[in-house]
């Protein structure tokens, strides 16, 4: 609790340095500006109907993000949310099994040291494809999440980064990040696989367009609580063709350290995405994926069919069905569905 | 006889000269020192690639609201992209931390603001008086 009033104090304090003369007009998906301040965020509700498991109805997140611009070197950045709220659950009364978490998604501070050089201090999200740094569910295609994009990494770097950010389209933007030690108000243990220290990576991305691109992402990480080390690459591609947008993430991670609960030394996932906008509104999506867990010798396959309605670009509305096979990890077959608001 | 009639019916038909798109122009706040900008500079700076003006101040971008045909004039002009993409690309780079052009809902209010907010840049229609700011350029 002594952290959500911090939390408060921040935001709070962040506000009273603002100039109310550059108050902007209120619109959905743009946030709230009120001088060099701007409060947005996004809500998330999904309804889960695994064919081993009961259904539920989940406030997935309630999302708060503020940030702030005033000088080069102040532009600090915070995220926090509620996550995993259960509001209604098969065999059960309404609310019965709510118990969600609080979590610390970003805070952070940009310095500009040039106008492509910035210093990011802070905790801030994992530049390990493009998902990862996207994750809102109205910026993504699906409800359900590829564990290509989570499941092998630290989805936070709570250290230093530096992002170079060229004026010339053709070269990369680089991103270095480093984390000394642990991660900062990590997330409750039931909510992640596992937990890393002394991280160091570096991210590669290549634009081309509003949308399209091609990353490259290299890391090293120490597992927390063991001898374990593990280094990873990463691809991720995105590429749109008319009314035709085609993505995809790929992992590999290759683990060095004892742990006799370890079942294979490399761990690997791969989704592909395609994504047909049928019009401005509605769009149909089907999505494959395959990822081989650390912990079982058996991998695990999904395959997903989709449509999703956005009314208003801030706004979507998605209905998916999952085939799984192979090892049960985070996603089961079955029906989900989710309403995602960002504000 | 026959020439009038043919103007006043095309006057009341609302008849307009064919392919005329509204003119705009690119204003900014007193204290921007630049004197001008490229098509190139100022998507740039839409598309949040450039965040300051040359002399470190912060740049603060103003767009016109979604429907308006001010928005569309310099959307065409130099974004060149549709405005779903452009939505979907600011709603990213928002989540990312970098805040979207601010909106506006008309060139009084745009230019009221940029009259007012160092480091602002907006666009208002080629009819209004561009007073108290600095006019950048002129599109399409």
């Amino acid at each position: 609790m002594r952290f959500l009033y911090k939390c408060g104090f921040a935001v709070a304090l962040m506000a009273g340095l603002t100039t109310p003369s550059a108050a902007g007009e209120y619109h959905l998906g743009e946030g709230y500006t009120v001088g060099n301040i701007n409060i947005a965020g996004y809500v998330n509700l999904v309804v889960e109907a695994p064919h081993d498991g009961k259904t539920e109805v989940v406030g997935d997140d309630l999302s708060l993000f503020v940030s702030g611009r005033f000088n080069k070197y102040f532009n600090p950045f915070f995220e926090a949310e509620v996550t995993g709220a259960t509001l209604w659950r098969e065999s059960s009364t309404l609310l019965a099994d709510n118990n969600p978490d609080f979590v610390l998604e970003r805070l952070y501070n940009d310095s500009n040291l040039t106008e492509n050089l910035t210093l990011r201090i802070g905790k801030m999200l994992t530049p390990i494809g493009e998902w990862n740094t996207i994750h809102a569910a109205p910026l993504v295609w699906t409800t359900t999440r590829p564990m290509t994009t989570f499941r092998g990494f630290p989805e936070y770097t709570s250290g230093l980064a530096l992002n170079y950010s060229p004026q010339n389209g053709k070269l990369p933007e680089i991103q270095l990040f480093w984390q000394p030690d642990g991660e900062l108000q990590p997330k409750p243990d039931n909510r992640v696989t596992r937990e890393y220290l002394h991280t160091a990576g570096i991210h590669l991305n290549w634009a081309n367009g509003l949308t399209d691109k091609l990353g490259i992402s290299l890391q090293h990480a120490d597992v927390n609580n063991s001898d374990e080390t593990q280094t990873l690459v990463g691809l991720n591609f995105r590429k749109t063709l008319g009314r035709l947008q085609f993505e995809t993430e790929a992992t590999y991670a290759h683990i060095d350290g004892r742990n006799p609960a370890r079942a294979r030394d490399d761990e690997w996932g791969a989704y592909v995405l395609g994504g047909y906008a049928i019009n401005d509104k509605w769009s149909a999506m089907a999505r494959y994926e395959s990822f081989a867990a650390r912990e079982v010798n058996q991998g695990s396959r999904n395959a997903l069919l989709g449509l999703s309605w956005r009314p208003d670009p801030a706004i979507a509305w998605k209905l998916e069905y999952v085939k799984q096979e192979g090892a049960r990890l985070d996603i089961g077959t079955g029906l989900y569905a989710s309403f995602s608001v960002l504000f | 006889m026959r020439t009038p009639i043919l103007i006043v019916l095309a006057l009341a038909l609302g008849w307009s000269e064919p392919g005329r798109t509204e003119e705009l122009l690119v204003i900014a706040n007193p204290s921007v020192t630049a004197a001008s900008l490229s098509s190139d500079e100022l998507a740039a700076i839409y598309l949040l690639k450039t965040t300051s003006w040359q002399d470190g101040g912060s740049i603060v971008p103003v767009n016109r609201e979604a429907a308006s045909s001010a928005r569309t004039v310099f959307s065409d002009a130099v974004l060149r992209h549709p405005p779903n993409a452009l939505n979907a690309y600011w709603n990213q780079m928002h989540f990312k931390g970098k805040v979207p052009p601010l909106v506006q809902e008309s060139d009084q209010a745009v230019l009221a603001f940029v009259q007012k907010v160092p480091g602002a840049i907006g666009y208002i229609s080629a009819s209004v008086v561009p007073q108290s700011v600095k006019v950048l350029t002129r599109l399409p």
